[in-house]
């Protein structure tokens, strides 16, 4: 499930010419990578990991705080991937690799 | 030629990844040696050790704290690319060419946001203040804090919205995670003991948890009130060059 989704978001990045389509398929890898790191720690029937909510099996609480770390990583690198998008349209007015490389 | 060469590395890659994830220990069984070693550990002495409920919170705010403290720091980083990329003006340009918002939202919009935002606000303060309690914590409260306002003006212009913090409150609610980071953790030094540290030696066992939920609690604010400023930041920076660029290109 986890493979399927890493290599839709890989093939986004290789294959298609738009940058925006390229940003938004690294965002798809890395979702990919938080699912593989809280489904390593999940416990059947597991409730959580907060001590007041009850007395049963407790998720595993490490995972995640590297995916809240995480998040705001995917998040700071889109926010930079992005604003240049924007600068790399007005300069050129396409975002098309194929024509970027040929332009200038 | 390129649409075989792009198959081949795909099925490449998922081969190894294939074989890798095989041979990692089966989910959802209660004897992982992940749980059985570490997360048994933090689940049972958690409370304990910190005085936090909610587990989560204390690994990030106590036993990893250099990591959110590195976090803070990435969350600056990225707000400083960003202003590197785009121009920021002080605030003497007059606000009247971009006092009206250019998206024309229905009164439907703007009736359910004027109900809902002042909720969402508060939400958002209780995610902060409770973060040790129930679930939360400073950065979740920051980040629907700072998209409250984005949409507040988004809809309703942004002058509204720029007025009510002055500009010398910006610079500060910008570096606020990594300023009360820094203090916290000096605060520890000054009592003698290690940087970061939440239990200070000197005063008595009776008021040290009452101490060490105060500084949770100033971390938490500080987290969220940082958060909430980049978010702001950039998404003005952003809309101030939009709209001077079209202001210029009519005029």
């Amino acid at each position: 499930m986890i493979i399927v989704l890493f290599l839709i978001g890989f093939y986004i990045v290789l294959a298609k010419p738009n940058l925006i389509k390229k940003m938004m398929g690294l965002n798809i890898i890395e979702t990919s990578l938080f699912l593989l790191i809280v489904s390593i720690g999940s416990v059947k029937g597991g409730l959580p990991p907060i001590v007041a909510s009850g007395k049963g099996p407790f998720v595993d609480p490490i995972p995640q705080v590297f995916v809240i770390t995480g998040i705001v990583i995917t998040l700071g690198t889109t926010i930079f991937a992005l604003s240049l998008a924007t600068k790399i349209y007005k300069r050129y007015g396409t975002l098309n690799l194929e024509k970027l490389k040929r332009a200038d | 030629m390129r649409k075989i060469l792009i198959s081949l590395s795909l099925l490449f890659f998922g081969l190894f990844l294939f074989r890798t994830v095989v041979e990692l220990p089966e989910r959802d069984k209660p004897d992982n040696p992940s749980q059985v070693y570490t997360a048994s550990h933090y689940l049972k002495k958690g409370v304990k050790e910190t005085g936090i409920k909610n587990i989560v919170t204390a690994i990030s705010l106590n036993y990893r704290a250099y990591d959110t403290f590195g976090e803070t720091i990435l969350i600056f980083t990225a707000l400083c690319s960003v202003l590197t990329i785009f121009k920021r003006e002080k605030h003497k340009i007059s606000y009247s060419m971009i006092d009206v918002s250019h998206f024309k939202s229905s009164i439907i919009v703007q009736t359910v946001l004027t109900i809902f935002l002042p909720f969402s606000v508060l939400f958002a303060f209780y995610l902060t203040l409770y973060g040790t309690n129930s679930v939360g914590g400073g950065l979740q409260g920051g980040i629907l804090l700072g998209s409250s306002m984005i949409i507040f003006s988004i809809i309703f212009g942004s002058a509204k919205a720029m007025d009510k913090i002055s500009y010398p409150f910006w610079v500060f609610f910008e570096g606020a995670a990594v300023f009360t980071f820094v203090l916290v953790g000096l605060a520890g030094i000054i009592f003698g003991a290690n940087f970061l540290t939440l239990i200070i030696p000197g005063i008595s066992a009776s008021y040290q948890l009452l101490v060490s939920k105060v500084m949770l609690i100033l971390l938490q604010i500080g987290f969220t009130i940082s958060s909430m400023a980049i978010l702001i930041s950039i998404f003005f920076s952003m809309y101030r060059e939009e709209t001077q660029s079209a202001s210029e290109s009519h005029s």
